[in-house]
């Protein structure tokens, strides 16, 4: 099995200058998915962006927690929607009549 | 370059206490940030406009600037003394992502970062009032190539900010596809790293097939006499014409599938889509007389 990249939460947080207890905050309201490695926690780093995300939303908004755990989820389906109608429009396209 | 009228943009009077842009910028942020409009181009330039509205009425200094100098920022004496001073403090051109505290404002730029040339010309760039280091913005860029150049893998130069980058586009590239280049976007300040660039690439159909994921499709006339009889024909296919054997009796928009004749497929090497072929039968025009007789006698058999 191939090695997860790990980014330990205490750099991640040292680095953006915020408090890692938000991380837990998120992880404890399935937000985000945390690995505990030898006491030490890490974000996988495919869920950096969503990290990222997580702080603008929280820190920089000011959307709370609760705001959050109903964000995320309709922000994930709108995105969903817009892939979904971009395939269809591709489609529409590919069914036009060309003469 | 036109003036701004930041107070207008955050719909606050000039009166306005701290407390009150905090309060409009808030709103107006959590209405058209990226992050709450994904892919919505005109609520990232508002946001952008929002946010320098922010970066300069939140700052009691460069309001006061603003608020004496903003509409003769053209002219005068002052104005170049302001200028000076302005070019003493830090000077980056993309905004920047403040970490520091939950109560700290939202002085982000994102997607495309950038301020005005107003706002540049005036306070020279946007300029951090925080100390943490952040990444720098993402830039956004498209670029459009004709669906030949999508069946090969191409090296192109682009240019961005200036700067030319020399990129790989792989072969199957879709329209509406996104590659990001990490470390091309507007660089981090205190140490932060470069943002990224992303780019969208738009793909116009320059030739006679259609295009279905990696499939591609053609309608391929064919007369009547290769149809009933049967007969072999030259189709054109990305690389080129192949000969295709037709079945005797073959119906018309009959559809026969070339395996392996489509397009490639995104960064799978060696690996291709089909070609599916629908045939339209042609039928013959301007009979002669003889032509005309023999049809005849073929349809009283």
């Amino acid at each position: 099995m191939a090695a997860q990249k790990l980014i330990a939460v205490k750099a991640f947080c040292s680095y953006h200058e915020i408090n890692d207890e938000v991380f837990f905050e998120f992880e404890s309201r399935n937000l985000i998915h945390l690995v505990k490695e030898k006491r030490s926690y890490y974000i996988p780093y495919n869920q950096l962006p969503l990290a990222e995300k997580l702080i603008r939303l929280h820190l920089q908004l000011g959307i709370n927690l609760e705001g959050l755990e109903v964000i995320l989820p309709l922000l994930e389906r709108l995105q969903s929607q817009e892939d979904t109608l971009q395939k269809l429009a591709k489609q529409v396209n590919f069914y036009k009549p060309s003469f | 370059m036109e003036f701004i009228d930041y107070y207008k943009v955050l719909g606050v009077d000039k009166t306005a206490k701290e407390e009150d842009i905090k309060k409009a910028y808030r709103k107006l942020a959590r209405k058209f940030h990226p992050d709450v409009n994904p892919n919505n181009t005109e609520a990232h330039k508002r946001f952008q406009e929002i946010n320098e509205a922010n970066e300069v009425l939140s700052d009691p200094e460069k309001r006061k600037k603003y608020d004496k100098y903003g509409k003769d920022w053209q002219h005068g004496e002052a104005y170049e003394q302001a200028r000076k001073q302005q070019q003493q403090s830090y000077n980056f051109g993309g905004g920047y992502r403040n970490y520091g505290d939950s109560t700290a404002d939202f002085e982000g730029s994102f997607g495309g970062g950038g301020f005005s040339d107003f706002f540049n010309s005036m306070f020279g760039g946007g300029s951090s009032r925080a100390k943490a280091r952040f990444r720098g913005s993402d830039l956004q860029s498209s670029l459009t190539l004709p669906l030949t150049e999508t069946f090969t893998t191409e090296k192109k130069t682009i240019t961005i900010n200036g700067k030319h980058i020399r990129i790989t586009i792989p072969a199957g590239i879709e329209d509406g596809q996104q590659i990001k280049l990490t470390g091309h976007g507007e660089p981090g300040n205190n140490g932060g790293p470069a943002g990224d660039l992303y780019i969208t690439f738009h793909i116009v159909n320059n030739t006679e097939f259609k295009k279905m994921g990696n499939d591609l499709f053609l309608t391929q006339e064919i007369d009547l006499y290769t149809a009933v009889l049967g007969g072999t024909i030259m189709v054109n296919t990305i690389s080129g014409k192949i000969k295709v054997t037709v079945k005797p009796e073959t119906q018309n928009n009959t559809k026969i599938r070339l395996k392996g004749k489509g397009a490639p497929v995104y960064k799978k090497e060696g690996q291709f889509g089909d070609l599916y072929i629908t045939y339209s039968v042609k039928l013959p025009q301007n009979l002669t007389e003889k032509q005309k007789s023999l049809f005849t006698e073929l349809s009283k058999l």
